[in-house]
């Protein structure tokens, strides 16, 4: 599709840019198998003995977790505004942006924190049940992917100013690593929480 | 090099379709119409979720085609992740002494 090779660069440029995107879209690829190896284990497990999903549901703090999933929408909305922005040449509001896609990340974390210290003031850990096991490995990790990706948008923050030409593929790659971790969590939200 | 996307009414309509989903998926999990529907449509409803954000946030929608089979590719391997064990968990007899025995084809 046009990205408007001739207002922004050289054709020489929009092709590197397509790269970083495609080298972005295959790290993704590997992550998307990464989570449904635990997805898959929690799937066969939870089949295996449904009666632990059941009692271990009642445990779960689902409106916590449909907070926790406005909080991602909002900032994969925010995230894309800043893309938009540094598009358009606006630093200021591109660096607002994403300052607040971060404290959004941030916030999820610490509705997360909260989560845990309820499930282990309750005695469950991750050696609770099968149940409890994949819970852990699937939310963990996701957690650890949300705070890569809130060090990957300080980074971003502190020197997008310094990159030049090339900013746009910078502040895009990391939406995209952003809006994928958002993505995880909408899978996550319904099949861990809900259903 | 620039946003594909130039007005950002785009993006606040794929938001607002996000959101009102999940408000969806919500309520519909607490509906009363038997636990595989309350799945199959939660199921449906997060694939759409998240083909928006791919599609618009994302910009796959204006990338070349060469990109989508970077994604499919993988998404096909997650089926059968998922899927390969289904025959010994869904209609497996588990009959092993010390091993909980389930019903077969159970409707959980």
């Amino acid at each position: 599709m046009d990205h408007e090779a001739e207002s922004h660069g050289s054709a020489v440029q929009v092709e590197s840019f397509e790269r970083a995107r495609f080298g972005m879209w295959l790290f993704l690829a590997s992550e998307i198998m990464f989570f449904a190896g635990f997805i898959g284990a929690y799937v066969v497990l939870r089949m295996a003995n449904p009666h632990l999903a059941e009692a271990a549901q009642k445990e779960l703090a689902w409106p916590l977790a449909a907070f926790n999933t406005a909080v991602l929408i909002v900032s994969s909305l925010t995230m894309v505004m800043a893309v938009n922005a540094i598009s358009k040449g606006n630093h200021g509001k591109c660096e607002d942006m994403i300052f607040v896609t971060a404290v959004l990340g941030t916030l999820f974390l610490i509705v997360k924190g909260f989560e845990y210290a309820a499930k282990f003031d309750h005695g469950i850990s991750p050696n609770s049940s099968s149940f409890w096991s994949s819970y852990f490995l699937m939310t963990g990790f996701h957690g650890l992917h949300v705070l890569g990706g809130i060090v990957a948008l300080v980074f971003l923050l502190f020197y997008v100013k310094n990159y030049g030409p090339q900013r746009y593929a910078k502040v895009e790659n990391v939406a995209l690593y952003w809006h994928f971790v958002d993505l995880v969590w909408i899978f996550l939200f319904p099949i861990v929480y809900l259903l | 090099m620039s946003d594909p996307v130039k007005s950002t009414k785009v993006y606040w309509y794929v938001f607002f379709a996000l959101i009102v989903l999940t408000i969806v998926t919500v309520l519909q999990s607490r509906l009363d119409i038997g636990h595989t529907t309350n799945r199959i449509i939660g199921i449906v409803i997060a694939i759409t979720k998240a083909s928006l954000v791919a599609l618009f946030f994302m910009h796959l929608k204006y990338e070349k085609r060469y990109f989508y089979p970077v994604v499919l590719f993988p998404l096909a391997l997650v089926l059968v992740i998922i899927f390969a064990n289904f025959p010994d968990v869904a209609f497996g007899d588990h009959t092993t002494p010390g091993v909980e025995t389930r019903s077969h084809g159970g409707g959980h």
